[in-house]
C-alpha cells in the first residue's frame, strides 16, 4: 500500500485581471505517492502551471484561492503563513522551471548556489554544504566538477544549467519535486539525457516528480500516471499504460492522435482553440470542439465516470445510456493492444 | 461545481450527437477590440497622480496662451510705480493672512494697500515696477511653454531620425555617430551657451540655439537603443523577406513601436529644458527685461527676497508644479506604456 | 526517384560566417543540397546547427560568405537592382518561428496580411485590398472579420495561421518555414501541418521545413537533410533516413526522440553521439557528399565510404 504524501481536494483559485475573473482552476483533485511519477498533461491555459504553483506557494500577487485543500502531510499548504512556507520550499517540496537561462543567479558562484539551501534548511556548515554540493553536480554529471563548482551560469550551457537547477532542487532531497516543462527548452538529445538522469536520481533520493509538460513522448517515458488537463480541470486521470492504450475522453483521443507516430499515415487535429476562462463554459469544457459532443455535454458538466480502480474519466461518453462511439482509427489499434496486453496479465 | 447540475435531467434525448457546426464559430474572439492605444489609455487613466497631471498643463497651456490676448509685451512694460511691491490681495479674503494685502513689517502685519484707491486688487500682488506679477507669471509661464515645444521639436525632429539612423545602419556609421553624441553630451549646456554670447545676444535666440545642439542627444540614444532591439525582431525580417523598402520598415514597423519610448522621453526632456531656460534667465544670461519669463521673475523676486519673499515663491511655485506635473506625466506614461500588458 | 523532377532550388556550397570582432562564427560551413518542386524537404537539427541561418541565407536575408543560391536556374545571391529583388521576393517567401514575435503588435491583421500586396502592387483599391485579406483568413482557417483585430487578441496556433497567410498573400512558389510549429501547442501543431499540407497541394507549393522535432520533420517531408554544427551530415528520403540511418549523428538523433508509447519508451536505447570521430576530426575538409544508396548521401571521406556501405547493409539484412 502506497504512502500518499500529497492530496490535493477540489482545489479552485481564480486571477483577478482588468478584464475580469479568470477562473484559472475550476475544481481540481488529486493525489501524488511516495516515490512516483505524475505528470500533468495540457495544453497551454489548461492551468496545469498554476496547480504546480499553488503547491509551492509561488502564485501571482492577483490570484486569489476560491476553495479547497492541498494536505502536505496532515497540513493544509493553502493557509499556512510565508514563513512556514520558507522552511517547506527546497527543503521538502522543490521546484524546476522551465527556462535554465534566467533560473540561475548570474552572479553568484554555482557550487554557492547548489549549497545554499543545505545551508539554510539543514543547518550544515559551509564546508560540508560545499562538500555535498560538489557530490550533487557529480551526481548529476557536470565534468570537471571540482573545477566548475566556482564557474559561474554563464559559462555552461542549457543543458548544464538545467542539471545545476535539478542538483538546487534534489540536495535537500525533497519529499516532492515539480518539474514544470523542465526539458522542452532544450535539445533532443539534451531532453534525453535530462530526463534519464532525473529518473535515475529518483530512485536515488526517493522522491515523488509532479511532471508537468506538453509532450505526450515525454510522458510515456517518464510518468507513473497521468493526469489530462483541460481548462483549469482534469478530464481524465489513469496509469500511463491506462491512457496511452485505453483512453476513454475525445480530448486525450484528440491530443494521442495529434502527434505523428512512426506509422502516422494523417494528423488529425482539434479544430478550435481552449475556452476563455473569463467565462468558463458549462458542461464539459472540452464540448466546443468535441466532434463526439452530445447535447448534454453542454447542459451538464460530466463526473468522472470509473474506468478501473486506477482509471476514470469525466466524459458523458461512459454513461451507461450513451451510445458506443467509434474512435479514430489510431485510438482503435491502441484499445486492441490494450486488450492484448489485459490478455497477457491474466496468464 | 455546476451551478444547474440540478436542474438539468437527463434523458434519452440528451445523449444525442450534436453535429459540429463551422469551425468559424470555434476561433470566435469575444470581446471588443482594443488598439495599443485604447489598452494604453485605460491602464493610463486608473494612474491618478499621472491624470491630475495631465489636467493641470492642460489649464496651465490653455491659461498661459489663452492670455495673449489682453497680457503682451505692452502690458507688461507699463509700470505703475505707485503700486510697487504689493503683496496680494483677493477680493472677500480679509480674514487671512497673506491673501489681504496685509505683509509682515518688522514681525507686524500691516496693511501695504492703506494708500491704495479700495477695488483694486492684486491676485499676486506687484512687483518693483508696480506690475501685476500675476500678468508677469502668466506671460513667464508661457515662454516657458514655448521652450518646451521648441525642445520637444528638436527631439522629435533630430532626435529620433539621428536615433534611428544609427540604430539600423550599426557598424561604422553607428559608431561614428554616438562618439558625436558624446562629444556633444560631455560639454556642458552652460558652457554651450556662454561660447554663443560670444556673438549673441542673451535672449530667447541663444537658449533655442543650445537646445538645438543639445537637448535631443538623450532621445537620441533611446532611440538607437530601442532600434538595435527592434531591427532584430522578427516581424523586421518578415518584413524585409516580404521586400519591404528600409525607409518603409522604419516608419511602418519602427516608429510605431518607438512610440512609447518617444513620447515618455519628450515629456522628460520638457521639464528640463523648461529649468534650464530658467537657470539662465535666473543668472543673467537667458532672457532679460523687459522680456520675463518665470527665470527672470525669479531673479527679480529674489533682490527683494528678504522683506518681500512672495515675489520669489510665486513663480518658483509655478515653476515646481509645472516641472512636477510633466514629470509625473512621464511617470505615468511609462507605466501606461508597459509592454508587459499587451502580450 | 524520378530524375526528371525539376529542381527549383539548388543550394551550391553555400557559407555563411559571422564575425564578431575577432572570432568567427562559421554558422552554415559549405552545405550543398538540390529540392526539388513540389517536395517538402525537412531540415532537421539541434540548436547551433545552423539550420535557421541557412533558411534565412537561402532567402537572401543574410548575405552568404560564400556559395551560390540558384532558384529557378538563376543565382538569387546576384541580383542586380530592385525589381529582380522584388521578384524574387514574390517567389519565395518565409514562416517564422515565434508567433508572438513575428507579427507587428501596432498593425492590424488586415495590414500585416496586405503587406506584400502593398510592396507589389497586387491590389488596385482598397475594397479588393479587403477583400484578397478577408479570403486568405478563410483559406488559413480563421474568420473573416477577424482582420481588424490585433495581433495579441489571438493564440499562439491563430498567430501562426495569420503569418502563414501573410506569406501566402504574394502567392509565392517555394517557402521557407522556419520552425513553425515549435512554439505552438501539440494539438495545435497538428492543426498548422494539415493547413501546410492542405496549401501544398491546392498551390503547387515546394517547402523547405526547418525543424528539431524529428517526428513531425518525418511526417511532412519527402526529403529530410541533418544538420550538425554548420555541416549538412546527410540526405536522403525521409523514411530512408529515418529507419536506416546511416551517419552516427543521425542515429544519435533518432533514438532520442520520445515516442507516445509507453512499451517503446521502456525499450528504447539512447545512443551516444562520439564527436570527433567522423565530425571535428580535423578531417572536415576532405569530407563531401557520397552517395551510398540511391539518392541517400552521406558527408565522408572516400576512405569511410566502406563503413557506410557495410552500415547499410546491415539494414538489408
Amino acid at each position: 500500500m502506497a504512502n500518499r504524501i500529497l492530496d490535493v481536494k477540489n482545489l479552485k483559485i481564480d486571477f483577478h485581471t482588468y478584464a475580469g475573473e479568470v477562473k484559472a482552476i475550476r475544481d481540481v483533485s488529486f493525489h501524488l505517492d511516495e516515490g512516483e511519477t505524475l505528470a500533468i498533461v495540457g495544453e497551454s491555459g489548461s492551468g496545469k502551471s498554476v496547480t504546480t504553483r499553488s503547491i509551492i506557494g509561488l502564485l501571482a500577487k492577483n490570484s486569489q484561492i476560491m476553495g479547497g485543500q492541498i494536505l502536505f502531510h496532515g497540513k493544509d499548504l493553502l493557509k499556512i503563513s510565508e514563513k512556514e512556507w520558507q522552511q517547506i520550499r527546497g527543503n521538502q517540496i522543490a521546484m524546476i522551471f522551465q527556462d535554465p537561462m534566467t533560473s540561475l543567479d548570474p552572479t553568484m558562484k554555482i557550487g554557492q548556489q547548489i549549497a545554499e539551501p543545505l545551508i539554510k534548511h539543514k543547518g550544515a556548515s559551509k564546508k560540508e554544504a560545499w562538500a555535498k554540493a560538489l557530490e550533487m553536480m557529480k551526481a548529476v554529471g557536470i565534468p570537471n566538477a571540482e573545477e566548475r563548482i566556482n564557474q559561474y551560469p554563464h559559462q555552461f550551457s542549457g543543458g548544464m544549467r538545467q542539471r545545476i537547477v535539478i542538483a538546487i532542487a534534489l540536495i535537500c532531497e525533497p519529499e516532492i519535486l515539480l518539474a514544470d516543462e523542465p526539458t522542452t527548452a532544450l535539445d533532443v538529445t539534451v531532453q534525453a539525457e535530462i530526463l534519464d538522469l532525473m529518473k535515475d536520481l529518483q530512485k536515488r533520493v526517493k522522491t515523488s516528480i509532479i511532471f508537468i509538460t506538453h509532450d505526450l513522448g515525454v510522458v510515456a517515458g517518464m510518468a507513473d500516471r497521468v493526469n489530462v488537463m483541460y481548462a483549469g480541470e482534469f478530464l481524465e486521470k489513469g496509469t500511463v499504460d491506462e491512457i496511452f492504450y485505453n483512453p476513454q475522453h475525445p480530448y486525450t483521443w484528440g491530443l494521442i492522435n495529434s502527434m505523428p507516430t512512426l506509422t502516422s499515415e494523417k494528423l488529425e487535429s482539434i479544430p478550435g482553440t481552449p475556452p476563455d476562462l473569463l467565462d468558463p463554459p458549462k458542461g464539459d469544457p472540452f464540448a466546443p470542439r468535441n466532434k463526439y459532443a452530445m447535447k448534454i455535454d453542454a447542459q451538464m458538466k460530466p463526473p468522472f465516470f470509473k474506468v478501473s480502480e486506477t482509471h476514470q474519466a469525466a466524459t458523458w461518453l461512459l454513461h451507461p445510456d450513451a451510445p458506443k462511439v467509434t474512435p479514430p482509427d489510431e485510438i482503435v489499434r491502441r484499445w486492441e493492444h490494450y486488450k492484448e496486453l489485459q490478455a497477457a496479465d491474466k496468464d | 461545481m455546476d451551478q444547474d447540475a440540478s436542474n438539468v435531467k437527463i434523458t434519452p434525448e440528451s445523449f444525442e450527437h450534436v453535429e459540429k457546426g463551422d469551425t468559424q464559430s470555434a476561433e470566435h474572439i469575444s470581446g471588443p477590440s482594443l488598439s495599443f492605444m485604447q489598452n494604453v489609455w485605460i491602464r493610463f487613466k486608473s494612474n491618478k497622480a499621472a491624470m491630475i497631471s495631465a489636467v493641470i498643463i492642460i489649464v496651465m497651456v490653455v491659461i498661459a496662451f489663452g492670455s495673449s490676448f489682453w497680457i503682451n509685451n505692452s502690458s507688461l512694460v507699463k509700470s505703475a510705480p505707485q503700486y510697487a511691491n504689493l503683496p496680494a490681495k483677493w477680493k472677500g479674503f480679509d480674514w487671512l493672512n497673506g491673501l489681504n494685502g496685509k505683509i509682515k513689517q518688522n514681525g507686524v502685519w500691516t496693511d501695504a494697500y492703506a494708500s491704495v484707491p479700495a477695488g483694486k486688487y492684486f491676485v499676486a500682488g506687484t512687483d518693483y515696477l508696480g506690475r501685476s506679477l500675476a500678468q508677469r507669471i502668466i506671460y513667464g509661464t508661457k515662454i516657458s511653454l514655448i521652450v518646451a515645444v521648441v525642445a520637444a521639436f528638436f527631439d522629435l525632429a533630430i532626435g529620433i531620425t539621428y536615433g534611428i539612423i544609427s540604430g539600423w545602419k550599426g557598424g561604422m556609421t553607428d559608431n561614428i555617430m554616438q562618439r558625436i553624441i558624446e562629444i556633444i553630451s560631455s560639454i556642458p549646456t552652460l558652457v554651450i551657451v556662454v561660447l554663443m554670447l560670444v556673438v549673441l545676444k542673451p535672449g530667447i535666440t541663444s537658449i533655442i540655439l543650445a537646445l538645438a545642439i543639445s537637448s535631443w542627444t538623450t532621445m537620441a540614444r533611446q532611440i538607437r537603443a530601442e532600434t538595435l532591439s527592434l531591427k532584430n525582431e522578427e516581424y523586421v525580417l518578415a518584413a524585409r523577406s516580404l521586400g519591404e523598402s528600409t525607409f518603409k520598415i522604419a516608419t511602418k514597423h519602427l516608429i510605431p513601436n518607438l512610440s512609447s519610448i518617444i513620447i515618455i522621453q519628450t515629456m522628460y526632456t520638457i521639464p528640463s529644458a523648461i529649468f534650464f531656460e530658467a537657470f539662465l534667465s535666473f543668472i543673467g544670461i537667458g532672457i532679460s527685461a523687459p522680456e520675463t519669463s518665470l527665470g527672470v521673475l525669479l531673479n527679480e523676486g529674489q533682490k527683494n527676497f528678504q522683506f518681500l519673499p512672495y515675489q520669489m515663491w510665486y513663480p518658483a511655485a509655478v515653476l515646481c508644479v509645472l516641472m512636477i506635473a510633466f514629470n509625473l506625466l512621464g511617470d505615468g506614461l511609462r507605466d501606461a506604456f508597459d509592454p508587459k500588458g499587451q502580450r | 526517384m524520378p530524375e526528371e523532377r525539376k529542381k527549383i532550388l539548388e543550394v551550391k556550397h553555400l557559407k555563411q560566417y559571422f564575425k564578431n570582432g575577432r572570432t568567427v562564427t562559421k554558422g552554415v560551413d559549405d552545405v550543398s543540397f538540390d529540392i526539388y518542386e513540389g517536395e517538402v524537404f525537412g531540415l532537421v537539427g539541434e540548436s547551433g546547427s545552423g539550420k535557421t541561418t541557412t533558411g534565412r541565407s537561402i532567402l537572401q536575408l543574410y548575405k552568404p560568405t560564400a556559395g551560390e543560391v540558384l532558384f529557378e536556374g538563376k543565382d538569387v545571391t546576384k541580383l542586380h537592382g530592385r525589381d529582380e529583388q522584388l521578384a524574387f521576393r514574390r517567389d519565395a517567401q518565409m514562416i517564422f518561428q515565434d508567433p508572438y514575435a513575428s507579427l507587428n503588435p501596432r498593425m492590424t491583421v488586415e495590414d500585416i496580411i496586405a503587406e506584400g500586396l502593398d510592396i507589389h502592387h497586387l491590389v488596385k483599391d482598397k475594397a479588393e485590398r479587403r477583400k484578397r485579406v478577408e479570403d486568405l483568413l478563410e483559406t488559413v482557417g480563421l474568420n473573416r472579420n477577424h482582420a481588424s483585430r490585433f495581433p495579441h487578441e489571438f493564440s499562439g496556433g491563430q498567430r501562426q495561421r495569420i503569418g502563414i497567410a501573410r506569406a501566402l498573400a504574394v502567392e509565392p512558389k517555394f517557402i521557407v518555414a522556419d520552425e513553425p510549429i515549435s512554439a505552438l501547442d501539440v494539438s495545435i501543431q497538428a492543426q498548422v501541418v494539415n493547413l501546410m499540407i492542405d496549401l501544398k497541394k491546392q498551390r503547387d507549393l515546394t517547402y523547405l521545413f526547418i525543424a528539431h522535432d524529428l517526428s513531425m520533420v518525418k511526417f511532412i517531408s519527402d526529403r529530410i537533410g541533418v544538420m550538425h554544427y554548420g555541416k549538412l551530415l546527410e540526405v536522403g528520403d525521409a523514411d530512408e533516413v529515418y529507419d536506416h540511418p546511416l551517419h552516427d549523428y543521425t542515429k544519435s538523433l533518432i533514438s532520442a526522440v520520445p515516442q507516445p508509447d509507453p512499451e517503446i519508451e521502456r525499450s528504447r536505447k539512447r545512443i551516444d553521439y562520439e564527436y570527433g570521430k567522423f565530425e571535428g576530426d580535423g578531417k572536415d575538409d576532405q569530407r563531401s557528399m557520397h552517395e551510398i544508396r540511391p539518392g541517400h548521401f552521406v558527408k565522408c571521406t572516400d576512405d569511410e565510404v566502406a563503413y557506410y556501405e557495410k552500415v547499410a547493409q546491415s539494414y538489408e539484412k
